[in-house]
């Protein structure tokens, strides 16, 4: 009976390290992650529009807002730093940032947004020095977004409540610019 | 001395013994594994009147279980910044949202710049209907006078705000609050969300 027992404890440990290791390792293998789906479609350093619901599978991020338009940027600061700027309409907008990972790790909208239009620089600490060695004028109206990922994607959502507006927001996400020479 | 019970090996009893140790390791290891990232979304979240929040999901300090379930299905979180999405997979009475069924949606949401409201079918796509009727938002919603809404959700049209939707299995009902001071699981206790009342069930 007390072997019986000590055969069904080490087999309920045995569980809790399967458990705690397969769960931790679900990121790491999950063949649908974020990235990969946008990897697939978005070029690097540009803003590409896409639909919130949409019935070609690869291009389909779940859960984003069917009242909003995105685009959505895929970026990497190896090359350097990545500035995106956009002029968007005025209504409600917001632009978000995300690690390879695809964990938020900032976000923004317009109301908060000094300036009417989206001017953001998004590199590492280190980058930023050298940039602060000898900074360009225009550095103090440019929201400044230091990451330690190298690697990650921007999504800009636009609030489209009212269809009037929806030529001019598609003209503006068409037009945001998400580039590596940012100066 | 007291004597302590013995364990003579006996090797066909004790690969028998060891074989179900690892076989009901294994099991309820991966089931239960299983079974906590598929409810991944539940793990760390706040339930405000049978609405989920989720602050903390989508980004780096969320819980494993959470991690483990966006990495699965590739969604994104609205990042604090922007707002805060809440899911609703149950009525008011805790029965699971389904589109065989007719949902008054009615109340208030809490305070927010603007607020969309939309479903999400089986697989946690957008409702795909052939009215172009994709949600509701807080400028286009017609208010009582006391500034609450009334949405029903149905197959069949209705007069008042009508969200037609088609007779799938599942339903989930997304409440987006953007520009919102309501971001912190702390700050959302005493909120006060539209309640989903079911209806007539073909």
């Amino acid at each position: 009976m007390i072997r019986a027992l000590l055969f069904a404890v080490g087999g309920v440990m045995l569980a809790g390290i399967i458990h705690i290791v397969s769960v931790l390792q679900v990121p790491a293998f999950a063949p649908q992650d974020t990235w990969s789906r946008i990897a697939d479609i978005a070029p690097l350093d540009r803003f590409l529009r896409i639909r919130a619901d949409t019935d070609d599978d690869a291009v389909h991020i779940p859960m984003l807002d069917p009242m909003m338009e995105h685009a959505v940027c895929r970026y990497s600061l190896e090359a350097g730093a990545v500035r995106m700027r956009a002029t968007l309409p005025d209504t409600y907008w917001s632009v978000a940032l995300y690690n390879r990972r695809g964990e938020n790790i900032f976000s923004i909208n317009d109301r908060a947004v000094a300036t009417k239009d989206l001017d953001m620089l998004v590199l590492t600490p280190d980058q930023l020095a050298i940039i602060r060695e000898n900074p360009p004028e225009e550095l103090q109206d440019i929201l400044i977004i230091e990451t330690d990922d190298m690697q990650g994607f921007a999504l800009l959502h636009v609030f489209n409540g009212d269809t009037t507006l929806t030529p001019e927001i598609h003209a503006g996400l068409d037009a945001a610019r998400c580039e590596i020479r940012p100066f | 001395m007291p004597s302590l019970p013995s364990f003579r090996i006996r090797p066909v009893r004790f690969v028998l013994e060891l074989f179900g140790a690892i076989v009901l390791g294994v099991g309820l290891g991966l089931g239960s594994a299983y079974l906590a990232v598929e409810n991944g979304h539940l793990v760390d979240s706040v339930a405000i009147s049978g609405w989920i929040a989720s602050p903390n999901a989508g980004t780096p300090e969320a819980d494993p279980y959470s991690a483990a379930a966006f990495a699965r299905t590739g969604e994104v979180a609205l990042g604090s910044g922007e707002g805060l999405a809440l899911i609703a997979e149950r009525d008011s009475a805790g029965n699971l949202l389904t589109g065989k069924c007719d949902y008054v949606i009615a109340g208030n949401t809490p305070p927010a710049r603007l607020w969309t409201l939309s479903i999400l079918e089986d697989g946690w796509r957008s409702a795909a209907n052939p009215r172009g009727r994709v949600g509701f938002h807080s400028k286009d919603i017609l208010r009582e006078a006391d500034g609450s809404f009334r949405i029903v959700v149905s197959t069949s049209a209705k007069s008042g705000n009508w969200f037609p939707i088609r007779d799938t299995e599942r339903l989930r009902m997304v409440l987006r609050l953007y520009d919102t001071p309501v971001t912190s699981g702390s700050t959302m206790i005493e909120l006060e969300m539209p309640t989903i009342e079911r209806g007539a069930c073909i």
